[in-house]
């Protein structure tokens, strides 16, 4: 009887001890940030930050074409898990960007943040973005102001923080350059709109301009959504200014350069914007008062078999062409952020994911030679993953649109990193 | 049927300790069942009266953060909307600071209320709200930060002094005297202000930059303007300089400013469906637990009717097996023993074999002759025996009786002064802990007064120790009759004492122990003479415990010492 017992008492507790051991406690996270612990059925979460209201709306929408195409290319699968995309609309400037931020890292299933179009909004995303220990990548942010100028941590430098799109450090002095050794400019005024990224570049244009010995005599500011801007035009005159530099949005650069077409004493002065105004809305919208304006965007990515499959698969896929390629940065951004995480996610056992969230941002900064649809990219310690070559275009038929406008290179200005 | 039969046989067969073991084995397996259907209901019943509660706290949370966050915002609208009227200065602290402290409240109760839905058995569904919650959290942090951002821009604008608005006026009424006379100057003054104007009215930036461009042409006429002197030109050009630079930073400002205002509004939209779809939520878990109790106690009524139903039917069972297997057997040894009676115990009772009823019968015949003799003597034996039951009996309750004296005795021991007779420091220190557990909970106030008797070891070194016991009781003597009936009064040590006056305020406390420490210094001890007595009184406020409210008191206690002896001191504030 007693041996009953006994045989009896063994059999239930070795029950009990593979049913204990059948669902061990994970390890706890070893990762300074945290991590994202993920179920066997869980999809990866990412948040998409973008302006999808307004003027730039395009641009931000073609941002998420751009990381819809990435995840196609995967099948939709990113380390074979469905990647579940929480969008968020930064209206493009920075408050829009802060609540955004806001709502996605309120979650703690988000690993990371695919954003933003704007950078007025980049800023203000970064900051609460890195404050909380993600990651983020953009593949339209421009502005110098995000990263690093002159080779020292920009003002807006946020830990986490990359992008694809060029840092526009360049642009600015591109266009000064232009403006003083081939145009013979030697007094330019400034118009920017009170955001970060058009006063990077006016400031960027200030500072090459003034070196190579020429003067701004007017930095001036107008506020997004003015219409009016013959008052600024008229200080334009009165400071004799003989360019005009503006690197603004639709529609207050519609605005600019429509009313200066009417006021004579501008007939002669230069007007140059930059790459936020090549587009064919805008030259559809200004039609022959655009002729002879010129414009300074980043150099063009090199045609090749794969780019022009891309395009392929764009067209197909939206019914139309991309309005602008910062699609294709967009494309190489999503790369990048789906490498890094497969390279910092750890498999568990019965199917579970995870992913240091410090580990993450490692893999993005230890980017070296991506194979980039935009050229190889390497992710410095700012945050910038892509070479600086800028273009400046002269605008002299507008029925060609913007393809014709990228044919009319007049000066490259391509500093090494 | 041959089966039954064997069945029926073998149990016939069984002794009476077996038959009734299997039958009351029966009874409990089905109180068992009972028991267990009943704690399985109470347990769910509970559980979900635990999620009831929990939803209602997070809905009384919430009501009261979506309150609270309402309220910041109104200072927040009312700030923007009465600094231009009753001042900077004045809107900041009638309207900033009291929202900076509503919004840390926000941001506390939202904290909170993660606390609770992290821990607590709430549905999916509400814990994985609790991301929405966070973002309250950080939102209400961020309205915080930017509402000070905000307030810090409309100083640069508008603080008294130094903000633009001012500069700005005071610059204009300058130019304006020092340009009267000079016609052209003084017009194209005029136009460059009326623009300013406009700005400050529409907020369009054309109009500002309208008004620097006036304010280019006025630099240059005022080179050509014969009417001012040269140091007065020097002094206008420089003011119109001043002017220019002052003007042409109030676009920024406004700017950084309605950016902030958008940023407000864009909280608003992200935090507004939060606050109202969790008080839904935690309204859909209220009714989701009630219909869980409902449907529980649907089940459990079932499961207790059908156990009842069948634990009738198990007693009938047991019933008939009794009936079958002892009662007829009874009966039979019982007619059999009134044949005897009938027959002068000559026959043998008939019985059953197999059990122990058998066995009876079975010696029931060898106990007749002996039974005779039974009944002859059995009437003095019974009364012998009651005689001493009854002096046992006696005996036994007259020592429960002095066992239960000596308890109660013990009792009163343990809890009372062994010399004052009054609560000792144990009792004092139970009655502590009920009254804040009573504050705690109900929110009602209490008080303690704890007095120290002045110079009591020079009463002790002058007229001995007997005197200073008698003062001592003296003391707690007067302490009782003063003191009201629902006060607890003790000695907390030496010659401490410790008043608790449960839902008592701090105000009609400390008059008792003033008219406490009136009757003291009236009253004459014998042998001893006059005695004073120092009195600490602190109230309970939340948060406290019993060591807390203790130390406040004696250290109004100690201040009342230190301020000379015989006087009150409450805890927080003088009355000596």
């Amino acid at each position: 009887m007693k041996r009953a017992v006994l045989a009896l008492l063994t059999v239930v507790l070795a029950a009990l001890s593979l049913l204990c051991s059948c669902e061990t406690a994970p390890e706890p996270c070893a990762d300074k940030l945290g991590c994202v612990d993920l179920g066997p059925d869980e999809p990866l979460t990412l948040g998409v930050v973008q302006a999808l209201s307004g003027k730039v709306a395009p641009l931000g929408q073609d941002q998420i074409r751009g990381l819809e195409l990435a995840l196609a290319s995967r099948g939709n699968k990113v380390l074979g898990r469905t990647v579940k995309l929480m969008t968020e609309d930064t209206g493009c400037n920075a408050e829009g960007g802060a609540n955004a931020a806001l709502k996605l890292v309120a979650d703690p299933k988000v690993l990371a943040i695919f954003g933003t179009t704007c950078s007025g909004a980049a800023a203000s995303t970064a900051e609460v973005m890195s404050k909380a220990g993600l990651a983020m990548i953009s593949g339209n942010n421009s502005a110098p102001f995000l990263t690093a100028i002159g080779g020292h941590r920009a003002p807006k430098w946020q830990t986490g923080y990359l992008r694809t799109a060029p840092n526009e450090e360049s642009a600015g002095p591109a266009a000064a350059r232009f403006a003083y050794e081939k145009l013979g400019i030697r007094k330019a005024a400034t118009i920017n709109d009170g955001d970060i990224y058009t006063k990077g570049l006016t400031n960027g244009f200030r500072e090459e301009f003034e070196q190579l010995g020429g003067k701004i005599v007017l930095d001036a500011t107008v506020n997004k959504n003015d219409a009016n801007m013959e008052p600024v035009l008229t200080t334009v005159i009165n400071s004799r200014a003989e360019m005009v530099f503006f690197p603004l949005f639709q529609p207050e650069g519609n605005h600019v350069l429509l009313q200066a077409r009417k006021m004579p004493a501008l007939a002669k002065t230069v007007l140059m914007s930059d790459g936020s105004l090549i587009e064919n809305s805008f030259i559809q919208a200004v039609q022959a008062a655009a002729i002879g304006m010129y414009f300074v965007g980043p150099t063009p990515p090199k045609r090749t078999p794969e780019l022009e499959k891309l395009e392929a698969e764009y067209k197909a896929r939206y019914h139309g062409s991309p309005p602008t390629y910062y699609f294709i940065n967009a494309f190489d951004a999503a790369g990048i952020l789906f490498a890094a995480i497969e390279k910092a996610a750890v498999k568990g056992g019965n199917g579970r994911l995870r992913i240091g969230r410090q580990a993450l941002r490692d893999a993005l900064y230890s980017t070296t030679g991506y194979p980039g649809l935009t050229g190889s990219l390497t992710c410095d310690e700012f945050g910038d993953c892509a070479a600086q070559s800028f273009n400046v275009l002269r605008l002299t038929d507008p029925t060609s649109g913007v393809e014709g406008l990228k044919g009319n290179v007049e000066f490259t200005y391509a500093p090494k990193r | 049927m041959n089966r039954l039969h064997d069945i029926l046989r073998h149990w016939r067969s069984l002794s009476l300790s077996v038959k009734f073991g299997c039958a009351f084995s029966l009874l409990l397996v089905l109180l068992l069942l009972e028991a267990l259907a009943g704690y399985g209901a109470l347990r769910v019943v509970l559980e979900a009266e635990s999620e009831i509660l929990t939803s209602v706290e997070i809905r009384q949370r919430v009501f009261e953060m979506g309150g609270e966050l309402e309220k910041a915002r109104r200072m927040h609208r009312d700030f923007f909307l009465k600094f231009s009227e009753i001042g900077y200065a004045d809107a900041h602290e009638q309207y900033f600071l009291p929202a900076k402290a509503v919004t840390a409240r926000v941001v506390a109760l939202s904290e909170d209320l993660r606390k609770i839905v992290e821990a607590s058995n709430v549905s999916f569904s509400l814990r994985e709200r609790n991301k929405d919650i966070t973002l309250y959290l950080t939102s209400a942090q961020r309205f915080g930060e930017i509402f000070e951002e905000t307030v810090s821009q409309v100083a640069v604008l508008a603080a008294p002094k130094t903000g633009l608005l001012e500069q700005l006026g005071q610059l204009g009424d300058r130019l304006g005297v020092l340009l009267r006379g000079a016609t052209e100057a003084h017009l194209l003054y005029l136009e460059m202000d009326h623009n300013v104007q406009k700005y400050l009215i529409l907020r369009q930036r054309p109009y500002m930059q309208t008004a620097l461009n006036i304010g280019f042409k006025l630099e240059r006429a005022l080179e050509t303007a014969p009417e001012l002197a040269p140091a007065r030109r020097a002094e206008v050009r420089r003011l119109v300089r001043d002017y220019l630079v002052v003007a042409g930073r109030i676009p920024d400002v406004d700017v950084r400013i309605r950016g902030l205002l958008n940023d407000f509004s864009l909280q608003a939209h992200a935090v507004d469906p939060i606050s109202r779809d969790l008080k839904a939520l935690a309204a859909i878990e209220v009714e989701r637990a009630r219909a869980r109790i409902s449907g529980v106690s649907r089940l459990a009524s079932v499961i207790i009717l059908a156990t009842a139903l069948l634990g009738l039917g198990f007693a009938m069972v047991v019933a008939w097996l009794i009936h079958t297997t002892v009662t007829r057997k009874i009966v039979d040894l019982t007619q059999a023993a009134a044949q005897l009676r009938v027959d002068g115990l000559e026959d043998s009772p008939k019985a059953p074999e197999g059990d122990e009823i058998g066995v009876l019968a079975a010696t029931f015949k060898s106990m007749v002759a002996r039974m005779q003799d039974l009944v002859t003597n059995l009437e003095s034996k019974v009364a012998l025996r009651t005689e001493e039951l009854a002096a046992t009996n006696d005996m036994l309750e007259q020592a429960v009786r002095e066992l239960d004296e000596k308890n109660h005795a013990l009792e009163v021991m343990t809890r009372t002064d062994r010399l004052t007779g009054l609560s000792n420091r144990r009792r004092l220190e139970e009655a502590l802990r009920t009254e804040v557990l009573r504050a705690r909970r109900y929110g009602k106030p209490f008080s303690v007064i704890l007095l120290d008797i002045d110079h009591f070891k020079d009463v002790n070194d002058l007229h001995g120790h007997q005197a200073g016991d008698n003062v001592l009781i003296a003391i707690a003597g007067l302490l009782s009759r003063t003191a009201r009936e629902t006060d607890i009064v003790g000695r907390y040590g030496g010659e401490e004492f410790l008043l608790v006056c449960p839902e008592t305020e701090i105000q009609v406390v400390a008059a008792l122990a003033e008219r406490l420490r009136l009757e003291f210094t009236s009253t004459d001890f014998p042998l001893v003479g006059r005695v004073t007595s120092s009195f600490g009184v602190a109230e309970y406020t939340q948060g406290d415990e019993v060591g807390s409210l203790l130390e406040r008191a004696d250290q109004a206690l100690y201040r009342a010492k230190n301020k000379g002896r015989n006087c009150v001191e409450v805890a927080g504030f003088t009355a000596c």
